[in-house]
């Protein structure tokens, strides 16, 4: 999927609660407020579980 | 982006404080948080038998490695301790981390289960019992082992991996069902007995989802099963409620749990007051307020 914005925008779009979820961008860490790019790799990691 | 702090770039956002971090001034503000919130509720001191309470979930494994850390600087001992409720293809797992974290850092591990101490595991108890929540259960069983388990180890005082989504949630669970004697108890028991391991919470004001970026940071494998129950506990309606409030209005978790902190004491002078004199358990022995406890009435 190709998508123009940020990680918080996508999170939105995805309807993924950005509270339980952290972002990678080609393997590494961002800030969820950078603008994405083209080519970008996007990780959506699953880091709130119930239990 | 770059960090708020130095010219590094960034790799979090913290939208309650609209701050972008690098991870060299990530760790050192979670760390910093760590050692303030371990000051201001004085739970640490010298000489001090810790047994941690490990699951293996990224809460427990981080609280374990942060106590590691400041063992250089305080010296107290720390043991861990594990509660196995027999969950088919969950505990195994985090178990399994647990026994990891504990054989990387040098840590003493000890593993309690359901089984032998309640006689069944909580897999069974659902299949006894369809119709009772197994959430309520695990609670007051694994609540009474871990107390059991942490005087069995020789410890004063038990550690727990709540997080600031923890204290939130309870908080809330809380009002929400009208029980504000148990809101007043739920940091510090209102009556003492010697048979109660007093329990901190280290991590009770960071953020569940800086536990989750701290770990990977250091290297400590996160779980990524989900406790096969955890959809039936009314906690996860509060979980979702207040994510969403989070997203919406940053800094709502701080601000629930500091406006507990702040009226805390007027509800302890409040309920403490009609707090009963602990008795035994004519059943197992162990301190209840009421006859048999909880516990022996659950598992009888």
């Amino acid at each position: 999927m190709v998508f123009n914005g940020t990680p918080i925008e996508l999170l939105k779009k995805l309807k993924i609660m950005r509270e339980e979820v952290v972002v990678k961008v080609n393997g590494k860490l961002v800030p969820e407020t950078t603008r994405l790019k083209k080519t970008d790799k996007v990780e959506v990691i699953k880091v709130v579980f119930g239990g | 982006m770059k960090c708020s702090q130095c010219k590094n770039n960034a790799i979090v956002f913290l939208p309650y404080s609209s701050k972008h971090l690098c991870e060299q001034h990530f760790i050192r503000m979670f760390d910093k948080r760590f050692r303030k919130t371990i000051r201001l509720f004085s739970m640490l001191r010298k000489g001090d038998r810790i047994a941690v309470g490990l699951s293996g979930g990224k809460d427990s494994c981080v609280l374990l490695h942060s106590l590691h850390q400041l063992q250089k600087d305080l010296p107290f001992e720390m043991i861990a301790i594990t509660i196995d409720e027999g969950i088919k293809g969950y505990r195994a797992k985090t178990l399994d981390i647990a026994k990891k974290q504990c054989e990387i850092l040098g840590i003493e591990h000890r593993v309690f289960t359901f089984k032998e101490v309640a006689g069944k595991t909580l897999d069974q108890i659902e299949k006894d019992d369809e119709d009772k929540l197994p959430c309520s259960f695990c609670g007051v069983i694994r609540r009474y082992m871990l107390n059991k388990g942490a005087r069995e180890v020789g410890a004063n005082k038990l550690a727990i991996g709540h997080n600031l989504d923890d204290v939130a949630q309870t908080v809330l669970m809380n009002i929400m069902r009208n029980e504000p004697a148990r809101l007043a108890r739920f940091n510090e028991p209102i009556v003492s007995d010697k048979k109660f391991i007093p329990r901190i919470k280290p991590l009770m004001l960071t953020p569940e989802k800086e536990n989750a970026i701290y770990a990977m940071m250091k290297g400590i494998e996160l779980e990524r099963v989900e406790c096969p129950y955890a959809h039936f506990a009314f906690r996860s309606h509060v979980r979702k409620m207040l994510n969403e409030s989070e997203e919406r209005y940053p800094g709502t978790k701080f601000k629930i749990v500091n406006s507990f902190l702040e009226i805390e004491d007027a509800l302890r002078n409040k309920y403490g007051k009609t707090a009963s004199e602990l008795g035994v358990c004519p059943t197992c022995g162990e301190a209840s307020s009421k006859g048999i406890c909880m516990f022996c009435k659950m598992i009888s």
